[in-house]
């Protein structure tokens, strides 16, 4: 009952921000360009900017309606509407002090670097958003895409562990369009809310029909565990919350990699260089040991980003 | 050619620039390689890469970063 009086405040506040103009809904990508050359323009001092969106990942935000700027006293700032709260992300001068819009959701804004190689501005920025009033959340680090076992020792791991599933009646499958609902379920219920992005019905068929979304599921057509490949936003993987102390999430992650193995060139000085290939990673919590454990089994490693992200929670 | 190969190498040390021209379709580099490309594009070239031009095409290979390059120095 709580949830949905929180849900109506939320919705009428969010009317009442576009009603005064601090959320300006965007609604072509020419209108997003132009707003960025503009502040890039007017800026005396170069401005610097946390948006690491390409522009197909800006359009799909205008298509979906979830993209806005927000008013502020300098600079540019653009909310990403994530549901539960925005992303953020700003082209400032860094040298003007900056006051955060009250919104009515947390608003996230994070700065990617390379591990061990943060540059002054980077770190300026990050000072800038604790002067400016966010609070430190977490830092995550990225992961290669790359198992590094040798395809033996996967496909030996990768037996074993699919005669277990058999065993008790359950296998690996790509979920169908009727299991899409309780696939999402799932995944609501173990992601973390402030990096893993909520896709539509229709996106989700998509997933599906291209192979990226895989299942733990028996006769019954019942899931237990979900994985989706990397490409999907740096991927996630998670178990029913009555099933969080088994095999089933490290199978599915393992699994993800089965076609990686399966296109392995049977030559070895190809095989050498197919394994060195590269592709989209993830990203982890640093502080999410059992997660590490998990793409241990596997042989993927750390990989050279870091993240650290910066909450302003709102006052609703 | 050899500053752009500098920069690039200075941003990703483990990424060979000057062979690779599937820089973006292989996983060789993401959005953020590319917006560290281009800030620092912008500082040593002088000068500003519009935000439309951020599309996979123009960073696949160092060539295809150069004619970026050149295009918007015109």
């Amino acid at each position: 009952m709580f949830s949905f009086i929180h849900k109506i405040k939320q919705w009428y506040k969010h009317q009442k921000l576009i009603k005064q103009s601090v959320l300006i809904p965007i609604t072509s990508y020419d209108q997003y360009a132009a707003l960025v050359k503009e502040a890039k323009d007017n800026s005396k001092n170069k401005v610097f900017s946390n948006c690491y969106m390409l522009p197909a990942e800006i359009k799909r935000l205008i298509h979906l309606k979830k993209f806005y700027k927000v008013k502020t006293e300098q600079g540019l700032a653009f909310a990403d509407d994530e549901g539960d709260y925005y992303y953020l992300f700003l082209y400032v001068n860094m040298s003007v002090s900056f006051t955060f819009p009250s919104l009515e959701k947390d608003i996230l804004i994070e700065n990617v670097y390379y591990e061990g190689r943060k540059n002054k501005k980077q770190e300026i920025f990050e000072s800038f958003l604790l002067d400016s009033g966010c609070e430190f959340l977490n830092t995550y680090r990225s992961i290669e895409d790359r198992p590094s076992l040798s395809p033996d020792k996967f496909f030996k791991k990768l037996e074993v562990l699919e005669k277990t599933l058999a065993l008790e009646g359950k296998k690996i499958a790509i979920p169908s369009y009727k299991q899409l609902d309780e696939f999402e379920k799932v995944y609501r219920s173990i992601i973390d809310k402030f990096v893993q992005k909520k896709y539509t019905r229709k996106e989700r068929k998509a997933q599906a029909d291209a192979g990226y979304l895989y299942c733990i599921t028996d006769e019954s057509a019942s899931i237990y565990a979900i994985a989706i490949k990397a490409c999907v936003h740096g991927g996630a993987y998670g178990s029913r919350s009555d099933c969080q102390n088994n095999i089933y999430a490290p199978i599915l992650v393992l699994y993800l990699f089965k076609d990686f193995y399966d296109n392995m060139p049977n030559n070895p000085v190809k095989e050498k260089e197919y394994m060195q290939s590269k592709g989209i990673g993830g990203w982890i919590a640093v502080d999410n040991i059992p997660s590490w454990r998990v793409y241990k089994m596997v042989g993927i490693k750390a990989a050279a980003k870091s993240m650290n992200q910066f909450i302003i929670r709102t006052t609703m | 050619m050899e500053k752009l190969y500098t920069l690039l190498e200075e941003i990703r040390p483990d990424v060979d620039f000057r062979n690779i021209t599937t820089l973006v379709t292989d996983g060789f580099i993401d959005s953020f390689d590319i917006v560290s490309i281009i800030a620092s594009i912008e500082d040593e070239f002088a000068v500003e890469i519009p935000v439309d031009s951020m599309v996979a095409e123009n960073f696949e290979s160092a060539a295809a970063i150069m004619n970026l390059v050149n295009g918007v120095k015109k």
